[in-house]
């Protein structure tokens, strides 16, 4: 009689096993900003960073079979106060769009911002431009006093492929279509 | 029904309606968003939380019956082993069809999801992007061409006159732009269609290597606004610039719209088989995950409702068991609220009648009792009032009831002995014993109706009973018992007795003692007359005969005197008096006498004062020491006890006084009649002592016992009244002419 129910129990449990993930396919590994600082150019501050970004094989697989990948770099700037919250000098949010076109043989990688768009024949080229932010104009100078004291905070998130928010809400405990970076954040000295 | 009443009946029901409609829509809210998650981004923690508390309610509800099934168990309340078994089958019948439907959905959602990627759909795709390719190839070979071709006439030309070359280059090739820039990539020159439109195409790091390395570069790119274009560079052939520089032609070709929109489409599909590929397991996942979240609330909700309908299967079931008990108890009021109009609605609605009916019966048995318990009561108050002993027996002669009146009669406790055998449980009483026999030897020879006078000899006198014996009727006809009636007639008898004797004793006063004068008169005057003149000899003789006669006629007027005293009418004289003190007195008087006997007093200091007639007192006390001291002559060691007391008789109070001494005591045959009058055992004896005595008491309200000590003697016991002291005895005033004193 108990065996029985022990079965019943095995049974039940084994119709649940499908429900489960099998082995990761999408974004894996560490994902952060590396490096990053803000580049005075003609009285505009420039954003360069570097990102290393979590991509692995079976993303560089998915990569090449046309699914996407969105990067969004945020950028804030606020000035530092000693008794009050800091406030907000400067905000940026930059996204691009990295897809494969199949037609083409080329990986476009296209800034949301701009609307600049880019090709690059391999993947490695892709990426690396991905991961290297370079020269995105960010701040006038005008905007900053050269006797308060800032700081500027880089984060980035990545997201792979097209899985709708409610996938990725149910599946809550599965971390590989979108991640965050933790914030990079270095004092501005006008 | 108030609305109260019909929110406190159906509150429940539509609140449970609600929440089961709220939840499906949630459920279905969420198959929605997994197949169009855009739509209900929004929404969906809203969602999420409506079926997450829908689970959590089944859950918490599913686990208080649960909890409440086992202690059911436990306590082995009624009913609960039989909801456990329903709740068993009703859940297996449920569960075991979810379980199939859900483990044939995961193999169709599985193979349905697998379906879409079968290997032909993407190896048709991949075949679309080769043709594609071809497509593209010819013309992508004939644009580089052309652009080498470009550059090669361009080489020879310094940058100041490339423009106008350009210009007539890119109108003769349909080109959208030529441009040619220099080693750093600085634009030297530049011809577009569009001049006001687009900034020139920047040469990318990946081109000018490549171009660099002595090849040109060709590439099939995608615009800005989402069509194609061709883009071509090749090197300028520096030794033919008079400058000498390096530099490069880039061009930029468009593909026709047609071609253009069918590799868009290409493109397309083939990015959306690419997202859908990388959707395949999440979406499986979530498809089975919703699936697996609609079938455990539904497992949940379909044993919960197991719950239910065995609840309502039970509760008839439990409620009759309970009312059951309750009627067990003696409830009889117990009515069952009715579950249904089928068969345990049937059987609820039989036990109800059967409890009203049961109820009825009791409450009649209840009032019926009542009735015989007042009647009971009634009858138990006439006999414990009444003077006639009745003592009903059963055929096993125990004893059922017995009033005050037999005990006091029988001199033993009858009613302490109901419910014990008449015959063996009630040992002691000499009269008792007699009574018992005689009613016993009638009733072992069957007289069960028999009514007779027994007469019942005792050490205290005679008793005479008037006994009936009556056989209690039964309902089925034969005897449940008897009942014996019986009244002690002995006081009436001797009443009768005492006024038989009071009338002869006046009669014979009256007859005997008018003749006694003349007798003596005459006999005295024929002594005077015929004394003188008569010899010697006869005078001596008549002397002789006259005294003879005058003699034995005072001796009958003395007879007579006393006879005329126990008849005469009571003429009493009641005052306070000293009961010791008038005993110590008389006793003192025989102490005079000269006699050898011992005259002993024990007197009680706490007697009080009795209202008597002191000089019939006395009259008792001489006749009783005069009858005690003729019994002691002759014997040397003569004694005579006196005592006086304070004893209780029944409610009241009475001065006792007891005569004793150490003769003979009464003839044993004598005892019943010792206070009738001619009952002596003296040869000189009148015997009228004792009677008389016996009617002076009775005179005072009192009561006299006579009887023999344990040790030898007679004794006799004499009680008065204390206090007033007359009991229905009139007494008038002395005539003047009457001359009362003291009889020393």
């Amino acid at each position: 009689m108990r065996s029985a129910r022990i079965l019943w129990l095995v049974a039940a449990l084994a119709l649940c096993i499908p429900a489960l993930p099998g082995r990761a396919d999408g974004l894996e590994g560490r994902f952060e900003v590396r490096s990053a600082d803000l580049e005075l150019k003609d009285g505009v501050y420039h954003l360069n960073a570097r990102l290393a970004l979590p991509i692995s094989d079976a993303v560089r697989r998915g990569l090449a079979e046309g699914v996407p990948l969105t990067l969004e770099v945020d950028l804030d700037v606020e000035r530092v106060r000693q008794l009050l919250p800091n406030s907000r000098v400067a905000e940026l949010a930059q996204r691009y769009h990295l897809q494969y076109n199949a037609v083409s043989g080329h990986y476009v990688l296209r800034n949301d911002n701009s609307g600049q768009q880019e090709s690059l024949g391999t993947i490695d080229a892709a990426l690396e431009s991905l991961s290297e932010v370079r020269s995105v104009p960010v701040l006038d100078k005008a905007l900053l006093s050269s006797d308060r004291r800032y700081e500027a905070s880089v984060r980035a998130k990545v997201d792979y492929g097209t899985v709708p928010f409610t996938f990725r809400v149910l599946m809550f405990w599965v971390n590989e279509w979108h991640r965050e970076s933790d914030w990079y954040t270095w004092t501005l000295q006008p | 029904m108030d609305a109260a009443a019909l929110i406190k009946k159906h509150g429940g029901a539509v609140l449970g309606g609600i929440g089961v409609a709220l939840w499906l829509v949630a459920l279905y809210l969420l198959a929605s968003a997994a197949q169009n998650s855009a739509q209900f981004d929004r929404w969906l923690p809203w969602i999420l939380l409506i079926n997450i508390s829908g689970l959590l309610t089944l859950l918490v509800l599913l686990a208080a019956k649960l909890y409440q099934l086992v202690k059911d168990f436990r306590r082995n309340v009624p009913g609960s082993r039989l909801k456990g078994r329903t709740v068993a089958i009703f859940s297996a019948l449920a569960v075991a069809p979810i379980l199939v439907v859900y483990y044939f959905a995961l193999q169709f959602l599985n193979r349905g999801i697998d379906s879409w990627f079968e290997i032909e759909v993407s190896q048709g795709l991949k075949d679309t992007r080769e043709l594609s390719h071809a497509a593209l190839e010819v013309r992508v070979r004939e644009f580089l061409q052309h652009t080498e071709l470009v550059a090669h006439e361009l080489s020879s030309l310094p940058d100041f006159s490339l423009v106008s070359t350009l210009d007539r280059e890119r109108r003769d090739s349909a080109a959208l732009e030529f441009t040619v820039v220099g080693a750093q990539t600085q634009i030297i020159a530049t011809s577009s269609e569009r001049p006001m439109d687009m900034l020139p195409v920047p040469a990318t790091d990946e081109m000018m290597l490549q171009v660099r390395r002595g090849h040109s570069y060709i590439s099939l790119d995608t615009d800005s606004v989402g069509g194609y274009v061709i883009r071509a560079a090749a090197q300028l052939d520096a030794n033919a610039n008079p400058g000498g520089s390096s530099r490069v032609l880039i061009a930029l070709y468009p593909v026709p719209q047609q071609l253009s929109q069918l590799a868009d489409t290409v493109q397309r599909s083939y990015t959306q088989y690419a997202n859908l590929v990388q959707m395949r397991r999440p979406l499986k996942s979530t498809f089975v995950l919703i699936l697996t979240f609609v079938v455990l609330m539904s497992l949940i909700a379909a044993v919960y409702g197991a719950f239910f309908a065995a609840q309502r299967l039970v509760q008839p079931v439990q409620d009759l068991i309970a009312g059951t008990r309750a009627v067990a108890k003696g409830n009889y009021d117990t009515q069952l609220p009715l579950p249904s109009r089928d068969e345990l609605g049937f059987l609820v609605t039989s036990f109800n009648d059967m409890t009203k009916r049961l109820g009825r019966a009791r409450e009649e048995t209840r009032r019926s009792r009542e009735a015989v318990e007042a009647e009971r009561a009634g009858l138990a108050v006439i006999l414990a009032r009444l003077s006639t002993g009745v003592v009903s027996l059963a055929p096993d002669l125990t004893v059922r009831t017995a009033n005050q009146a037999a005990s006091a009669i029988l001199g033993v406790d009858l009613e302490a002995a109901v419910g014990t055998r008449f015959d063996a449980s009630i040992n002691d009483g000499e009269l008792f014993g007699q009574f018992l026999a005689a009613v016993k030897s009638r009733l072992d020879g069957g007289q069960l109706d028999w009514r007779e006078q027994l007469e019942l000899p005792s050490d205290t006198g005679r008793r005479v009973l008037m006994c009936a014996c009556t056989e209690l009727p039964t309902d089925g006809g034969g005897a449940s018992g008897v009942v014996l009636v019986f009244d002690d007639i002995t006081t009436l008898l001797q009443a009768q007795r005492d006024a038989a004797w009071g009338e002869v004793a006046r009669r014979l006063a009256h007859e005997i003692k008018n003749p006694l004068t003349p007798i003596q008169l005459a006999a005295e005057r024929m002594q005077r007359k015929f004394l003188g003149s008569m010899n010697a000899q006869d005078a001596q003789i008549l002397e002789r005969a006259t005294h003879t006669i005058v003699a034995q006629v005072d001796a009958m007027k003395q007879m007579v005197n006393a006879f005329s005293e126990y008849a005469r009418a009571p003429d009493m004289h009641f005052s306070p008096f000293d009961l010791n003190q008038l005993i110590t007195e008389v006793a003192d008087l025989y102490r005079s006498h000269e006699n050898t006997v011992e005259m002993k007093l024990s007197l009680s200091p706490q007697l009080p004062t009795v209202c008597a007639d002191r000089v019939r007192i006395r009259q008792i006390l001489n006749n009783l020491l005069t009858n005690s001291l003729e019994a002691l002559e002759g014997r040397p060691d003569g004694r005579v006890e006196i005592e006086t007391h304070v004893a209780d008789d029944g409610p009241k109070q009475m001065a006792a006084i007891v005569v004793s001494d150490n003769g003979p005591g009464f003839q044993r045959d004598l005892m019943g009649t010792v206070f009738d009058p001619y009952v002596t055992s003296k040869p000189k004896g009148t015997g009228l002592g004792l009677a008389i005595v016996k009617k002076i008491v009775e005179e005072h309200g009192g009561r006299i016992e006579a009887d023999n000590r344990r040790s030898g003697g007679a004794r006799v016991r004499i009680l008065l009244p204390l206090g007033e002291g007359v009991r229905g005895t009139t007494s008038r005033e002395p005539r003047k002419s009457e001359q009362r004193r003291e009889r020393v």
